[in-house]
């Protein structure tokens, strides 16, 4: 019987066990940070599992309390160390998460590629980057590009609204890109996992 | 008995022992009872309690749960979606370039302007004596024109050329040439001048005063 809890009682309980709360005094408007950061014993770190089999620990993640709307994100690397950066998307989710040195410091929600021209699951680096980019094939800005294969597919910045998707690419929202730009450098690897519903 | 054994175990179960001892039997099962359902109470409550905590930890160690709680959802099956128009559609959108274009109008007749022939000239040559002047043009030499006193009959043809213009030569009394005027004018131009001035003067000087004398008379 106990093991039916709901998980937002959990996860509420587990919050108020378990957080920290961010100083007050800093008032960035933005970007949107998470106020609060959910951050796992050193004992006891869990992992995440990659399309290619291995396993990232996570060391805390971002509290975003309720489900992100289309545009939106958060992004908080305060008092996150220096550390190899990699990112995790979540297609079924259709969200990202930005990891560095095993914290969360960005989430958002993305585009992904129609059924017909999906975006393909597994774990890219990222081979090139271009802050202000033109797609040759579309003729249209691409900006805050990070190219991730040879034949075009890449996460960059993109109007993310509901009821629209992409060529393959995955679209965050133009913000979150700058800052993820920031981040990223030649090599870090993506993660792209969960085939989307076919 | 009860004392001497309770003895060594503190007051607090001394001072129980001895309410215990004051109370009657059925006030003792009473208190009894509702000892017991206190303590039933706890450990349920312990219990329940690990159990939740097992469960937080059993979803806080598995972050999916907690990056599931975020998503805005699976996208809809067979969801109708907007994706970006292709290349051709935006090309032909685009609005057309309009390039300055090299202005050219038809004329109705055609005209060549006319090609000036090369000068060609001929070498002096001499003429015979008794040479007669039938063997040449007529219209370009006239000998009476040419002709005077000073040339003999043998004389020599000056160089000439075939054009549309007529070449000079060197063989007119030369021109002498244009000395221009003084830069000072002369006197009497001085008194025309100041004079002129003057009568136009004279008349606007009348004409205004005319303008400005009131009218008189009816």
């Amino acid at each position: 019987m106990a093991r039916t809890v709901p998980p937002a009682l959990a996860i509420t309980g587990a919050v108020m066990s378990m957080t920290i709360p961010v100083q007050a005094a800093e008032t960035t408007v933005s970007p949107p940070v998470a106020s609060r950061r959910i951050i796992y014993p050193a004992a006891r770190l869990p992992s995440l599992r990659l399309p290619n089999g291995e396993r990232q620990t996570v060391r805390s993640l971002l509290d975003v309390r309720q489900p992100m709307r289309f545009g939106s994100y958060v992004w908080d690397d305060r008092g996150v160390p220096p550390g190899p950066v990699w990112m995790r998307v979540d297609l079924s989710l259709q969200t990202i998460s930005v990891f560095r040195a095993g914290h969360e410091i960005g989430s958002a929600v993305i585009l992904y590629g129609a059924d017909r021209k999906p975006t393909p699951p597994g774990v890219y680096p990222i081979l090139a980057r271009a802050r202000h980019h033109r797609s040759n094939l579309y003729d249209a800005p691409m900006p805050y590009m990070l190219r991730l294969t040879r034949d075009g597919i890449a996460i960059h910045a993109s109007n993310v609204r509901a009821g629209a998707a992409t060529h393959g690419c995955i679209g965050v929202p133009p913000e979150f890109a700058r800052l993820l730009f920031a981040q990223a450098r030649r090599g870090d690897r993506v993660a792209i996992v969960g085939a989307p519903p076919a | 008995m009860l004392k001497q054994t309770d003895a060594g175990k503190g007051p607090l179960l001394e001072a129980i022992a001895e309410v215990l001892s004051r109370l009657g039997p059925l006030q003792r099962k009473v208190l009894i009872a509702c000892i017991a359902a206190l303590a039933g109470l706890g450990v349920f409550v312990s219990f329940a309690g690990s159990q939740d905590r097992a469960a937080i930890s059993s979803a806080l160690r598995d972050p999916l749960s907690i990056l599931r709680s975020r998503s805005p959802g699976q996208r809809p099956k067979g969801a109708l979606y907007q994706t970006k128009p292709r290349k051709a559609a935006i090309t032909r959108a685009r609005p057309p370039v309009i390039a300055p274009r090299p202005k050219e109008r038809v004329l109705a007749v055609v005209r060549r302007r006319p090609v000036p022939a090369p000068l060609i000239e001929l070498p002096a040559f001499a003429l015979p004596p008794d040479a007669g002047l039938t063997g040449f043009p007529v219209g370009v030499f006239d000998l009476p024109d040419l002709g005077n006193a000073l040339s003999p009959p043998g004389f020599d043809v000056p160089p000439f050329a075939f054009g549309d213009r007529p070449r000079q030569t060197g063989s007119g009394t030369p021109t002498p040439p244009i000395t221009p005027g003084g830069a000072v004018p002369e006197v009497a131009t001085w008194l025309m001048m100041v004079m002129g001035i003057g009568m136009i003067g004279h008349t606007l000087r009348r004409r205004t005063s005319v303008i400005n004398t009131p009218a008189t008379g009816s």
